[in-house]
């Protein structure tokens, strides 16, 4: 049963539901890997319409579809105000499953997307054909979490009569006049094999035609000519075998025209499409002057506004054809008090100009999937817009050594919900965004600062001479890694944070029993935030930081066993990815690379033994390379009443992306830390 | 708020047909209804009092509260033919910032039978200016053009803390059923909740309400121009619990239900709810034109010539459950209109409505007595057995005499054998449909014994200290029906991801995966091999419960667990592990040994190592005897198990070399 705030009284009835958030948090797994569930975690969302529109290429045509033997054909013609898609489907129906996967075959068609012409036929294994016609066609809004409203739509092709020996053939014909001349195809399907051969013909007068081929050739021909390229072979159906890990080495055609082959190109364009957007609002204005002081500092005023956008305008995505790129008028925005990306972005530009901070937008891209290739100029590559503040314009702004800073701006993403303007969440970090300016634009790689994600575990026990061990256990959460736990601390009830809290702490302490939990999220951005502490009202001993960057700290008492002479330690927080999720990954070959976001991760066990008893050897171990560092050092020295035996384990990751030198560096790090947790700490008596 | 009577084909006496239920539309109204709906800016909302101003102000910590939920059913005039309604008034003030990002966006579906006539909405602001919501803020889309059903979708404008939300919906629908109780309770604190039904006089209804927070349900009664008007309401309602392995909502939620039970036509009465014969009524039509197909039953002949009955039953079953695909977004408990079992049996597709009655048919072709049967899902709430309702009821089965027993099956479900149900409809009755003789009959929980998983790991430490063996892992019951979906390349898949978690620095080798559903069990069957960077050389670690450890979710202390706890069905777990080393290596830590038995289950763990032969074994079991634990006692000894079981299995087997 669906249950949110509107659905009293009408549960059973399915009548009435919400769901559109995206930011339910569970219990959170510190090892949690998958940029789009952080992203889902922090509240952000992909909302700029490049994204949908990769996805109304003509490769997807794809059904879930399993095991079936498919033959495709594509051309798709490029002239000067439209193109034209048509394609020919033969899939050879072999069994129950691919009966179910191509019963219903989507088509995605769009404001700017036509289908016109969608002619199926069943051949059914006597030979008799049945014909999929106008009425056989069933078609729905399409939705996407943390969208409230999209203008693409699916037609169904139902092909009822399907059956296993059949045969599907689809031919389409789509008319699609794309906002952006550019367009990538996703060569072969899911689980399928394909026999597929891919046509695209740019017209004699089209300028400026390119196109590429990425990701794994094995199985393919190419042939192009001056105005043509075409694409042909057989692959096998390998999409679920990708390594969860790697990034994606599936085929995918590229192709683009008219516009040249620069980022200033791609900025002039963007340019275009919010020239004429109402700008300057007096609304806005004003909103500005009472949100800052006259005599406050660039930076004052900058953290102000941020705030305001943060919090104040809540994020609601509408994309409704070119509105998917063109955000809404900055005053329109703030009277509503909601909008997607570009209308938090934009409002904030005009709230930052009206107090003389000229800031510029930046195409950016949120997805785990693939970097943004900066060797192919191409506005379907972003699906995020925010904004970057100069920070030696006109206005100085002044930043310190931990702001998000690269190449002179300081960079705000105002879809955040929390934090200030020196907390950019990581899913941005070391990715390249694009600033649009009145003249062009200019390709940046935004900074990489891994303390804005970072995890530090602090186990301090007292062991009696049995190894029974008493003490304190707490995770310190900062940046990404602590605002699901603010937001589920605003959002939930005392007690279920509470309960949510000990089941982390479980997780992390397998075999120790908790006490009494203590906890505090707390935003520092947020003046109305004194932080939100525990149902017990008991608050951590330790003290969050003072700057604008969400932290949380979880605590407990404990008490497990450690053993004598040879300590069982909880293994701590892992920094690096298994070596079996990277070896998946190296396997892919030389072009491999794996996706594994900048982090701090640390772990620091204190262990007061009991008079007389003796401390292990010191140890340090350590891998440092590209990727970033990992260390664990062992040491111990004499209290009064007994050895404190110290062991730090923990480093940083300083990229998003590990190819080549990086992959392999990670996969060292990887091995140092796995065997530092397999190893159990022994007792050296001289 | 006018009442609309609307001249539409009434189903046959009051006897819906599963046609009838799924809402039986007039064309030529569709497009004025249609045009009715969308948002009015001119709505003439209840007035903030003082006390709706002020509220909140001392600092509540909660993120929104709702302050008054109220809903007005009209039945209509079976006799008129006219049109029920539902009216729902709802007023939400935002608290908090976080108040804003949950109730400001809105989601409402509605559909060909369920209309929604209409929307109003605002917001007020806390100066008190009211903000309308905008046309370009309302987005209808379709979700299905062919089932026309929609979903309306509202983004609320300039929502903030101190905001009172506004919206009133009016539904209409062509009939009187409107069979699902009011929920009282919501996700945030409820000041007021109330739920008004108005009814003709010759309308007839039964009331049935359930309270669950210690609050009584109110009721008073007055006399209207045609009928009579009840109104039920609570006040100062707590939000709803959320709890790791809790009940649903809808059994937690305090309920109130108004059903019509019978109604009087010229000078005549007309049962309708009043008994379960009656619910089965509402289907018999289409059941008996589905059942009459003669060629289906000489399928079934053909099918099943000979053995004894019960082998002639499974031969049938496993015909329908294999051979025609399930159309699982068609799960509704009526036949498609005009499908019949040749029809579904010709296409080899059919929905598990179509399914479980092909299969009476075919039962009924080799003349063994089946009948179909109606079944609740425990994970959905609990039913009232003593309120005759259809809408209990969400999934087919066909119920099988056989050797003077009453057999369910369901045809539907891959990963089920014969005369096994899936285990979220145990615990609960089910309704054997007869208009003359209809029978609920509770389905018994299954025993932990029956949902079993087996699993024996044996391992050879070799002289480089590397872990190398073999794993085997046997499901049963409930626990291999979870992993059978039919999918059998996905499944290998899953579990192979599955035994590299449950095996982290082991590679899996030689994976076998071996579905049996007719036998109701699935093996499970492994070779491990530790990586080279986890083989430490001079120590070796192993956790003896590895294939099925538990982890401890019931972290909350019994005084705080304020809900019951819900499982699937009961569990129990079997582990042994064999270790052997070679000459030199010796034993440095063994776990130690656990045995916490109680009325709620048990874990026993032990280890027996001899030194002599360089072997450990080490047994584990862990049993859960109940599907739901009631109370703070049963949850304190079902967390204590978990608890030992937790500590136990984090203390690893270790062996040293010199």
């Amino acid at each position: 049963m669906t249950q949110g705030l509107w659905t009293t009284g009408l549960w059973a009835t399915g009548l009435w539901t919400t769901g559109l958030r995206t930011t339910d948090l569970q219990t959170t797994d510190l090892r949690t890997t998958g940029l789009r569930i952080a992203a889902l975690q922090l509240g952000l969302q992909i909302c700029l319409a490049p994204l949908s529109l990769v996805s109304l290429g003509p490769g997807h045509l794809t059904p879930s579809a399993h095991a079936a033997v498919v033959d495709e054909r594509q051309e798709i013609e490029i002239f000067a105000d439209h193109v034209i898609e048509q394609r020919r489907l033969v899939v050879e129906i072999e069994d129950a499953d691919d009966v179910e996967a191509w019963r219903r075959v989507p088509v995605l068609v769009d404001e700017h997307r036509h289908l016109e012409v969608a002619e199926g036929v069943v051949v059914l294994p006597d030979g008799a054909r049945d014909r999929i016609g106008r009425r056989d066609r069933d078609e729905s809004q399409v939705t996407a979490a943390g969208m409230l409203h999209l203008s693409q739509r699916v037609i169904w092709l139902e092909a009822d009569e399907l059956v296993t020996g059949a045969r599907l053939e689809i031919d389409l014909e789509i008319v699609d006049r794309p906002y952006y001349p550019s367009d990538v195809l996703p060569l072969g399907l899911e689980d399928d094999d394909v026999t597929l051969e891919v046509t695209v013909r740019a017209a004699p007068e089209i300028e400026n035609w390119r196109w590429r081929l990425d990701g794994d050739p094995t199985g393919l021909e190419v042939e192009a000519t001056e105005q043509v390229v075409t694409v042909r072979g057989r692959l096998d159906g390998t999409g679920a075998d990708e390594p969860a890990l790697a990034v994606s080495r599936k085929p995918r055609l590229r192709w683009a025209w008219r516009r040249g082959a620069a980022w200033s190109q791609v900025a002039r364009w963007y340019g275009g499409v919010i020239h004429g957007l109402p700008r300057d609002d007096a609304a806005v204005r004003a909103l500005a002057g009472s949100l800052t002081t006259a005599d406050a500092a660039p930076r004052q005023r900058l953290d102000d506004l941020v705030a305001f956008v943060r919090d104040q305008v809540r994020y609601v995505a509408v994309e409704v054809g070119i509105g998917g790129y063109r955000p809404s008028p900055p005053h329109e925005t703030l009277e509503r008090r909601w909008g997607d990306c570009k209308d938090k972005s934009f409002l904030l530009l005009d709230l930052l100009r009206a107090v003389g901070i000229d800031a510029l937008p930046v195409l950016a891209r949120l997805d785990d999937a693939r970097p943004v290739d900066p060797s192919w100029p191409d506005a379907l590559q972003f699906n995020h817009l925010i904004v970057a503040v100069p920070v030696d314009g006109p206005v100085p702004v002044e930043t310190t050594p931990n702001d998000p800073v690269a190449g002179g701006f300081l960079f705000v993403d105002p879809t955040q919900t929390l934090g200030g303007a020196d907390y950019l969440h990581t899913l941005l970090h070391g990715s390249h965004g694009l600033i649009v300016r009145g003249d062009g634009g200019e390709l940046v790689r935004l900074p990489v600062q891994p303390q804005l994600d970072a995890r530090r575990l602090e186990i301090e026990l007292t062991v009696d001479t049995d190894g029974q061990a008493t003490g304190d256990a707490a995770i310190h959460l900062r940046g990404d890694a602590a605002v699901p736990w603010l937001l589920r601390a605003r959002n939930a009830p005392r007690a279920e944070v509470d309960d949510a809290v000990r089941g982390l702490l479980q997780s992390e302490l397998p075999g120790y029993r908790l006490g009494a939990v203590a906890w505090r999220a707390h935003d520092p951005a947020d003046s109305s935030d004194s932080g939100l502490v525990s149902s017990t009202g008991a608050e951590p001993t330790a003290t969050p930081e003072t700057h604008g960057v969400p932290t949380a700290i979880l605590q407990a008492r404990i008490d497990g066993t450690v053993g004598g002479g040879t300590w069982n330690l909880p293994t701590g927080l892992r920094l690096t990815p298994t070596t079996r999720e990277l070896d998946e990954v190296i396997a892919l070959g030389d072009e491999a690379m794996a996706t594994w976001s900048p982090r701090s991760v640390d772990t620091v066990v204190k262990l007061h033994m009991p008079p007389g008893s003796c401390p292990p050897r010191p140890r340090d171990d350590a891998s440092e390379g590209a990727a970033g560092r990992w260390r664990q050092e062992v040491s111990s020295h004499d209290a009064a009443d007994g050895p404190v035996v110290t062991v730090r384990r923990g480093g940083v990751i300083t990229s998003p992306w590990h190819a080549g030198d990086r992959l392999a560096d990670l996969r060292a790090m990887s091995i140092e830390e796995q065997r530092a947790q397999r190893r159990r700490l022994r007792a050296v008596c001289p | 708020m006018s009442h609309h009577s609307r001249p539409v084909r009434r189903c046959r006496a009051l006897r819906v047909t599963a046609r009838c239920e799924t809402g039986v539309v007039v064309a030529v109204l569709l497009a004025t209804l249609l045009a009715l709906a969308g948002p009015s800016h001119a709505a003439d909302f209840p007035e903030i009092t003082a006390a709706e101003k002020a509220f909140g102000q001392e600092g509540d910590a909660v993120p929104a509260v709702v302050l008054f939920d109220k809903a007005e059913l009209r039945f209509g005039n079976p006799a008129l033919e006219s049109w029920s309604e539902l009216e729902v008034w709802k007023r939400t003030k935002v608290l908090t910032e976080e108040g804003v990002s949950m109730v400001s966006d809105i989601a409402i579906p509605h559909g060909k039978r369920m209309r929604m006539m209409r929307f109003e909405a605002r917001t007020v602001l806390p100066d008190g200016t009211v903000i309308p919501v905008g046309d370009d803020a309302v987005f209808r889309e379709q979700v299905s053009r062919a089932s026309r059903s929609y979903v309306t979708k509202i983004a609320m404008p300039s929502v903030q803390v101190g905001a009172i939300l506004d919206v009133h919906v009016v539904f209409t629908w062509p009939d009187i059923f409107y069979l699902s109780p009011w929920y009282f309770d919501n996700d945030v604190p409820t000041m007021r909740s109330e739920f008004t039904y108005h009814k003709p006089d010759s309308l007839a209804v039964r009331l049935w309400s359930l309270e669950t927070a210690g609050i009584p349900i109110q009721r008073k009664e007055t006399r209207t121009v045609h009928g009579k008007a009840t109104t039920a309401w609570m006040e100062r309602i707590p939000a709803l619990p959320k709890e790791p392995f809790s009940f649903p909502a809808s059994d937690l939620a305090n309920r109130f239900m108004v059903i019509p039970h019978a109604f009087e036509s010229s000078g005549r009465t007309y049962p309708i709810f009043e008994s379960w014969e009656l619910v089965s009524d509402l289907v018999e039509d289409a059941y008996k034109r589905f059942l009459r197909a003669r060629e289906v039953k000489k399928r079934g002949q053909q099918l099943a010539a000979s053995g004894t009955a019960r082998e002639r039953a499974e031969t049938l079953f496993r015909f329908v459950r294999d051979e025609i695909r399930t159309d699982i977004d068609g799960a509704t408990l009526g036949p498609r209109d005009g499908v019949d079992a040749e029809d579904v049996l010709a296409a080899g597709f059919g929905t598990p409505a179509e399914k479980s009655l092909v299969l009476v048919t075919l039962l009924d072709g080799v003349k063994i007595d089946a009948r179909p049967a109606w079944a609740a899902n425990r994970l959905d709430g609990r039913i009232d057995a003593n309120v005759p309702n259809p809408s209990w009821f969400d999934w087919p089965l066909v119920a099988v005499e056989l050797d003077g027993a009453t057999v369910f099956l369901d045809p539907s479900d891959p990963g089920l054998a014969f005369g096994q149900i899936a285990p979220h409809f145990e615990g609960m009755p089910v309704l054997l449909i007869d208009d003359r003789d209809a029978e609920l009959v509770e389905v018994p929980f299954s025993t932990a014994d029956a949902n079993r998983r087996d699993a024996t790991v044996d391992l050879t430490l070799d002289d480089e200290g590397r872990l190398v063996g073999t794993g085997r892992l046997e499901l049963r019951g409930a626990r291999a029906w979870a992993e059978i979906d039919g999918d059998d390349e996905g499944l290998a898949e899953r579990w192979r991801d599955e035994l590299l978690e449950d095996w982290p620095g082991f590679d899996v080798e030689d994976l076998t995966v071996t579905p049996e559903p007719d036998a109701q069990r699935l093996l499970v069957e492994y070779a491990l091999r530790q990586r080279d960077e986890d083989v430490l050389g001079d120590e070796s670690s192993l956790a003896p419960s590895r294939p099925l450890r538990h982890g401890q979710p019931f972290t909350l202390p019994p005084k705080q667990r304020l809900t019951p706890v819900q499982f699937l069905h009961a569990a129990r777990d079997e582990v042994t592990t064999t270790l052997r080393w070679p000459e030199g290596w010796s034993v440095e830590v063994v776990p130690r040994a656990a045995d916490n038995a109680s009325d709620a289950g048990r874990f026993v763990a032990r280890c027996e190592v001899d030194e002599a032969q360089r072997q450990a074994v080490c047994h584990r079991t862990f049993e859960r005897l109940q599907a739901e634990y009631l109370g703070q006692q049963q949850y304190t000894l079902l967390q204590s198990i978990y608890e030992t079981a937790a500590a136990v299995d984090a203390e690893p087997l270790v062996l040293v070399a010199p």
